[in-house]
């Protein structure tokens, strides 16, 4: 009762026609992002979020939530049509959707595309009501201890999780947390790292940082490789999956939800993770896994239900923690920190209209987009054919004015620069983006909980194990680290085994 | 070194060495009351014992990968577009918002787009009174005016 209460709130912050209408603004940019290659949801949240400083934060909250889980649904546009995903998160959805476009089923592809996000993401926002407030009310009892170990886990899962060596993944994660060390120190009020440069002394900021490595990069690397591409010319009918579709998808799309959501939960984990997770399980799981990646509907319609779910879960330790899971939500973190609020377990009690709108406009946000995209799918099409000749220049220029505008500082500009062409190496050499953007902010952070907890424990680093929540996330993150080297001895045990 | 892994490996150890030392000049504190320098010091021991440790990886599995970095014709285009943002940056404050946004997307139509050179102009005109509308006068986001005044 006491939840439902709660989305009554919600709704009532999110139908004011001013939230109403940046709700719709982020979905529209969103899907924007989700379609256009060269510029996802990371970069777009922070070339706007200079913009919405001097908004009202509930409103700038429910536009930005709004890219993050729009750009899903666009993501999976020009993996269907194009074969390149729009969204790190929509790459599976390449695999059988591109093949249904080819085989002239790409309204049914794109239906059930959004058919499916839509159906997690409205699921995945009822979860969320009735498990936030529990987890909040759990959070409070954590202390700096189990903050930090917290933390170690999240870098560690993200670690995991990247593609190819789990050390390059630490070895960014390290990177990014000496980054958000550069600056004053909180407690001694020392200058770290900032070699006596004035621009340096509050820190390196995110949002040039971020749209370095996920937007100058991008296009710099696009711009290398050539500026052809191919888009799939095919007739879009039929975007109502027809009664046999719904009976190949529906357990999909259910199962895509709640490993989504619990995948989006876990710190370091999101949409990404999900989708494949859906896709390798629908996989499994089927009558005729060898016509998986020959254009079977169960592809398109699991991990994108996962990855839309993961989205909606990756809210839960940002709004009940105050802990990024990822990048977007890392951005997130410190757009609140910007508006004067403090992200955590006392947001639900002492901001309630955010908390509760938030959650609301994810649902009215899902509505939104299913109407944007499935009767204006003709219209994002449209989009996809603007040649990046063009795209390309605007994307670089987007991206200067808006770190410019975040200090009217050119220096702000350079930073950029720099982490793009860092970003671009960085690509080059196979170092993966995410770990270094989620330490970054997770770095002052975890250092404050480490000092606290050292000051509480008068200097023992046994607090961290003898107090229960702390211990099992300590030890999941040590399992973490031990699994890639326990599985080569496992392997080496076998050959010599015989 | 031949391998990607062996470079990029040698490059944060230097990285990670001279976090070290940096921190190694701040007050480290002691385990009950850390200081400034504490947990960047540990850090940055840690960051030189993973890149160490790739570093040994990629020598013992013989990694001598040959990869193409840097693709032919596509790596000038990179490096002129990553100055002409240099560039942009420079001149921004002296020569104005509207002329430097000018220039820059003249110069990325034709170097990046290859636009035909009648198109250019109006383009990178539309772009640089477009955003300039957009980004001052609606959301008031203040660009600078330069010694010409607009």
């Amino acid at each position: 009762m006491e939840s439902l209460n709660n989305l009554l709130l919600g709704f009532q912050v999110v139908l004011h026609p001013a939230n109403l209408f940046y709700c719709f603004v982020g979905c529209l940019v969103g899907t924007l992002v989700g379609v256009l290659p060269g510029l996802g949801a990371p970069a777009a949240i922070a070339l706007l979020l200079p913009g919405t400083f001097r908004m009202d934060p509930v409103a700038a909250t429910i536009m930005l939530a709004g890219i993050y889980y729009g750009s899903m649904y666009g993501g999976s546009t020009t993996s269907i049509l194009v074969n390149i995903p729009g969204e790190t998160a929509a790459v599976v959805t390449c695999l059988d959707g591109y093949q249904m476009a080819r085989q002239g089923r790409a309204g049914p592809a794109l239906g059930i595309s959004a058919f499916g996000s839509f159906i997690a993401g409205t699921l995945s926002v009822f979860i969320l009501v009735f498990i936030s407030p529990p987890l909040a009310r759990l959070a409070i009892q954590f202390g700096p201890p189990e903050y930090f170990s917290l933390m170690i886990l999240g870098l560690t899962i993200l670690a995991f999780l990247t593609r190819g060596s789990m050390i390059k993944g630490l070895i960014m994660a390290c990177f990014g947390l000496i980054l958000g060390f550069i600056g004053t120190d909180a407690i001694s009020g020392m200058y770290r790292f900032t070699f006596k440069q004035l621009v340096l002394y509050d820190g390196i900021g995110l949002i040039p940082v971020t749209m370095g490595i996920f937007g100058i990069s991008e296009v710099l690397l696009r711009i290398e490789a050539g500026l052809k591409r191919e888009i799939f010319q095919t007739h879009l009918k039929g975007l109502f999956p027809t009664v046999k579709d719904w009976t190949d998808s529906k357990w999909a799309i259910l199962r895509g939800t709640v490993i989504g959501f619990f995948l989006g939960i876990l710190p370091g984990g999101g949409a990404v993770i999900a989708s494949f997770t859906s896709y390798a399980l629908e996989k499994r799981l089927s009558k005729h896994p060898e016509k998986f990646g020959t254009g079977v509907i169960e592809g398109v319609a699991g991990p994108e239900s996962a990855n839309n779910a993961g989205s909606v879960g990756a809210f839960i330790p940002l709004l009940t923690l105050g802990l990024p899971s990822n990048v977007v939500t890392a951005i997130l973190v410190g757009a609140l920190m910007i508006y004067g609020l403090q992200p955590g377990p006392l947001l639900i009690k002492n901001h309630p209209d955010l908390f509760w709108g938030v959650i609301s406009s994810m649902y009215v946000g899902n509505v939104m987009l299913l109407l944007l995209n499935l009767p204006l799918i003709g219209m994002w099409v449209q989009f996809l054919k603007i040649p990046y000749p063009i795209l390309f220049p605007f994307v670089l220029l987007f991206s200067l004015i808006g770190c410019y505008s975040i200090n009217n500082s050119v220096a702000e500009i350079f930073i950029m620069i720099s982490f793009g062409i860092f970003g671009y190496l960085m690509k080059k050499f196979d170092y993966e983006g995410a770990p270094l953007i989620l330490a970054m902010v997770l770095g002052p952070m975890l250092e404050n909980a480490l000092k606290q907890s050292l000051m509480l424990s008068r200097g023992s680093f046994l607090i961290f194990f003898t107090r229960p929540i702390s211990v099992i996330l300590f030890g999941t993150a040590v399992v973490l680290l031990l699994l890639p080297f326990l599985g080569k001895v496992r392997r080496k045990v076998a050959i010599e085994g015989g | 070194m031949k391998s990607l892994d062996q470079q990029s490996s040698f490059f944060w150890m230097i990285i990670s060495a001279a976090v070290v030392f940096l921190s190694s000049k701040l007050p480290f504190g002691g385990f009950v009351s850390p200081g400034a320098g504490f947990l960047p010091f540990l850090i940055g021991i840690l960051m030189f014992l993973l890149s160490l440790i790739l570093f040994v990886q990629s020598l013992l599995k013989g990694d001598k990968e040959v990869k193409v970095l840097w693709a032919k014709g596509g790596t000038g285009r990179v490096l002129l577009i990553l100055l002409s943002l240099v560039f942009y940056g420079l001149f921004l404050d002296m020569l104005g918002f509207i002329l430097m946004t000018f220039l820059l997307m003249s110069f990325l139509f034709l170097a990046v787009g290859r636009q035909r050179k009648i198109l250019v102009i109006p383009l990178a005109l539309f772009s640089a009174l477009g955003c300039y509308v957009v980004f001052q006068v609606w959301l008031n986001v203040l660009l600078p005016k330069g010694i010409f005044g607009f």
